[in-house]
């Protein structure tokens, strides 16, 4: 049957289903259209939140309730609203239509499919706005999310549950850390929601080819309110990724949920409350522009068993401007996460990619959200890097100095350079082990400093092959016992061999 | 200004009164409504029994009659079952 077949059948069938219900709506007059604000007279008994109706069927949701006003942000084209024209009231609150089909697909925040796919049935809605969960059910954080960077993973490592900020100056690879999130949660039973706020589509459609490409969509869902968008719909993209991330997480399931980026959400609300004339206050901000982020960012959790022990981790990015981290927006949104990674432009021009600044960046979670493995490897290596930060400025009188110093700064220069990697490259844990073990251990100290990227490359050929025993070994059993430390040690110094 | 709690309660009923019974009741036809056809509204919206009903046609209805009271309005046009399929048949797409 030709596809236009099948369609009208569809069409028959739903319309013979669906009973027209004669109930009494309610509605408005519209009285002002502003950009993407409606001003209406009348929906008497509209709440809060309330999905309204335009003749031409866009929809909006109530925002602001006067005495002798109703204000509905538009969400979609207001340029097809005239004055007078009726609105009606759905008696829904704002929520996005959900089931387990959205997965690796395209949406907007209103829940409709912007791949070009089938539409989606939804089994839920879930409202878009809601309350985190409280203290009584949620348990800690103890279960890690791998990102396969080591510099995260080793140093500030990230837990289910949690919620890390990714901040830095705009080219400085924020997006490159979301990624490599993604695409190492291939087998780690984690769903994905990568919400793009104020984006550039080609930026966005180059990020969801990669991801197809790599096989990682299968898990993902990417939310797309693009900088085409009217602010109305960036402002709710953030909650919407949020409350499909709760559908998944009531389920009992690990959700990532990247904001990317928090900064643009500021300006679109920014806007919505200039031309909804609420009062400006810093930087023209309104005065709830903290609130903004904070309920968002605290329907980030772990679940109680009680309550499915399903787990949102939240990591949003936030965009600053020459680096200046004490602005106002970085600053509220620091105060709300459990740390932060500072992805710094110096750091990035000189090489050092992921430019992570390690002195800055904190994980208040820590030690609690990393394996065994880890914990046995990263303690020593965090030491290596502090010692080498304190002296660094001591680095280019290297000639001048006594053993004991340049022990350390030859130490922190090979940690420094085994903490580089290449984007879209992600290590998983026993990779990552492996290499870090290479340098706390010291094995690398006797290795000239332009030879280690060959001894990297050489290290990261031989996980497939050599190595590819001991690298399962400790991502199956996640410690490092004495048999598989010896397998190591031979594995580095077999590696500097051929170098 | 505290009022009598009676005469609150004088108010309230007062109020409800012309809530119920809709105040002022507006039904648009697309023709003028024959009087049998007035008394068949009558029956199956209780509502409109005394209350102050005014006639009004609207021809864009093409047919049936919308009734609005208060911020209510109950739409039984042709017109609107149109628009419904448009926008049904429209988001199905």
């Amino acid at each position: 049957m030709s596809v236009f077949d099948q369609y009208i059948k569809d069409l028959e069938q739903e319309l013979s289903q669906s009973k027209t219900q004669k109930r009494a709506e309610e509605i408005g007059y519209v009285e002002e259209v502003k950009d993407g604000v409606a001003l209406i007279h009348g929906l008497d008994q509209a709440f809060f939140g309330e999905i309204v109706q335009f003749e031409s069927g866009v929809k909006g949701t109530v925002i602001d309730l006067l005495p002798e006003m109703v204000g509905v942000i538009v969400l979609g084209d207001y340029l097809t609203i005239r004055s007078g024209e009726v609105v009606k009231a759905t008696g829904n609150i704002l929520s996005v239509p959900i089931s387990d089909e959205i997965l690796g697909r395209v949406v907007n925040p209103l829940g409709e499919v912007l791949d070009g796919g089938n539409q989606l049935k939804a089994d839920v809605r879930y409202p878009v706005e809601k309350i985190a969960p409280g203290v009584v059910e949620r348990k800690s954080v103890g279960v890690p999310v791998q990102t396969g960077i080591i510099a995260i993973d080793a140093l500030t490592p990230i837990g289910r549950g949690q919620r890390q900020l990714i901040i830095g100056d705009r080219g400085t690879g924020k997006t490159t850390v979301a990624i490599d999130t993604i695409l190492n949660q291939k087998n780690e039973n984690m769903i994905c929601i990568y919400c793009a706020i104020g984006q550039k589509n080609s930026k966005v459609t180059a990020t969801i080819e990669l991801l197809k490409a790599r096989g990682a969509m299968e898990y993902t869902i990417v939310v797309n309110a693009s900088a085409a968008d009217p602010a109305t719909l960036q402002y709710i993209a953030p909650y919407s990724a949020c409350a499909i991330g709760e559908y998944f997480m009531d389920k009992g399931k690990d959700v990532l949920v990247i904001y990317d980026d928090l900064t643009k959400h500021a300006y679109a609300y920014r806007e919505v409350s200039l031309i909804l004339r609420r009062p400006a206050g810093r930087e023209a901000y309104p005065g709830d522009v903290f609130y903004l982020h904070s309920r968002l960012l605290e329907r980030a959790a772990r679940l109680s068993d009680a309550k499915g022990g399903g787990s949102l981790t939240a990591l949003p990015f936030i965009e600053t401007q020459a680096n200046d981290v004490s602005a106002y927006i970085p600053t509220n949104v620091i105060s709300i996460t459990d740390g932060q990674i500072f992805l710094e432009s110096d750091l990035f021009n000189a090489g050092v990619r992921p430019a992570i600044n390690v002195g800055l960046s904190v994980s208040r979670v820590g030690g609690a959200a990393q394996t065994k493995a880890m914990k046995q490897v990263a303690g020593r290596l965090k030491l290596d890097l502090a010692q080498y930060r304190s002296m660094a400025a001591f680095a280019q009188f290297e000639s001048e100095l006594d053993e004991e110093t340049k022990k350390f700064l030859a130490r922190g220069a090979r940690a420094t350079e085994i903490l580089k990697q290449n984007k879209y490259a992600p290590y998983s844990l026993g990779e990552q082990a492996i290499m870090i073990s290479a340098v706390t251990k010291g094995f690398l100290d006797e290795l000239a400093m332009d030879k280690i990227p060959a001894f990297k490359e050489k290290l990261r050929d031989a996980f497939t092959t050599r190595g590819k025993k001991t690298v399962d070994t400790i991502n199956a059993k996640k410690v490092i016992d004495e048999d598989t430390e010896k397998e190591i040690e031979k594995l580095i110094k077999d590696t500097i061999a051929l170098v | 200004m505290k009022l009598d709690p009676r005469i609150k309660q004088e108010l309230r009923k007062a109020y409800a009164g012309i809530r119920e019974h809709g105040g002022m009741v507006e039904i648009i036809s697309a023709y003028a409504l024959s009087d049998q056809e007035k008394q068949k509204l009558e029956t199956q919206f209780k509502f409109l029994k005394g209350a102050q009903v005014s006639y009004q046609t609207d021809p864009d209805l093409l047919a049936g009659v919308v009734i609005k009271y208060g911020s209510k309005m109950i739409d039984l046009s042709l017109r609107n079952e149109l628009l419904n399929l448009k926008h049904f048949v429209y988001e199905r797409l």
